[in-house]
């Protein structure tokens, strides 16, 4: 079930249209969690997350 | 280091020798012949001659050729300008990518579900496996 968490954490940051995204770092074997998040950090900076998970 | 094979040098004038066409397949020479085993070896050779190699150029269109296609706009293939547009190519559309893109993660909808009414999940999945029921529903 910790991908099923990473994946949730992923969806927060990058919306549900970028699931498949999303899905691929969920999936991916960073070093540590934080260069995930920092990872996500970078590709969201200046974005905003609508509450139906879509990016504004 | 020694170099075995230096590249050849065109010589200028008559004695230019041009570097862009394949290499030449003539006979080999063995390096140290027994007595008569240079004469065998070619011999040899001749009675079976090798494919003439291809020119690695041949078939390539010059930049400032003429086209070959008159009759098409320069812009088909391209979804801007006259002429066909992208769907001509056959290749994968924005929509196919996503059709396949969900058909991959939806295979492990009832995994997310579980975790979806697990405590560790934060509601996100809930909202997510609704949202991928609706785009299969809509798109598969």
């Amino acid at each position: 079930m910790k991908i099923f968490k990473k994946f949730e954490e992923n969806l927060e940051y990058l919306g549900f249209e970028l699931a498949p995204v999303a899905w691929d770092l969920a999936r991916f074997d960073f070093e540590s969690d934080d260069d995930r998040l920092a990872l996500l950090e970078e590709l969201t900076a200046g974005r905003e997350i609508n509450t139906d998970g879509s990016m504004g | 280091m020694s170099m075995v094979n230096p590249a050849a040098v065109p010589m200028p004038g008559p004695m230019s020798n041009r570097s862009d066409l394949p290499p030449s397949q003539g006979a080999k020479r063995l390096p140290n012949p027994e007595y008569g085993e240079q004469q065998q070896f070619l011999a040899e050779q001749k009675s079976a001659p090798m494919a003439k190699a291809e020119n690695p150029l041949a078939g390539i269109i010059p930049l400032g050729a003429e086209t070959r296609r008159p009759n098409e706009f320069v812009t088909a293939g391209v979804d801007a300008g006259p002429g066909p547009g992208r769907d001509v190519l056959g290749l994968p559309t924005t929509a196919d990518t996503q059709v396949q893109d969900l058909t991959m993660i939806s295979k492990y909808l009832p995994l997310m579900q579980t975790f979806a009414d697990s405590p560790n999940s934060t509601g996100t999945m809930k909202a997510f496996t609704k949202y991928l029921k609706s785009q299969i529903d809509e798109n598969i």
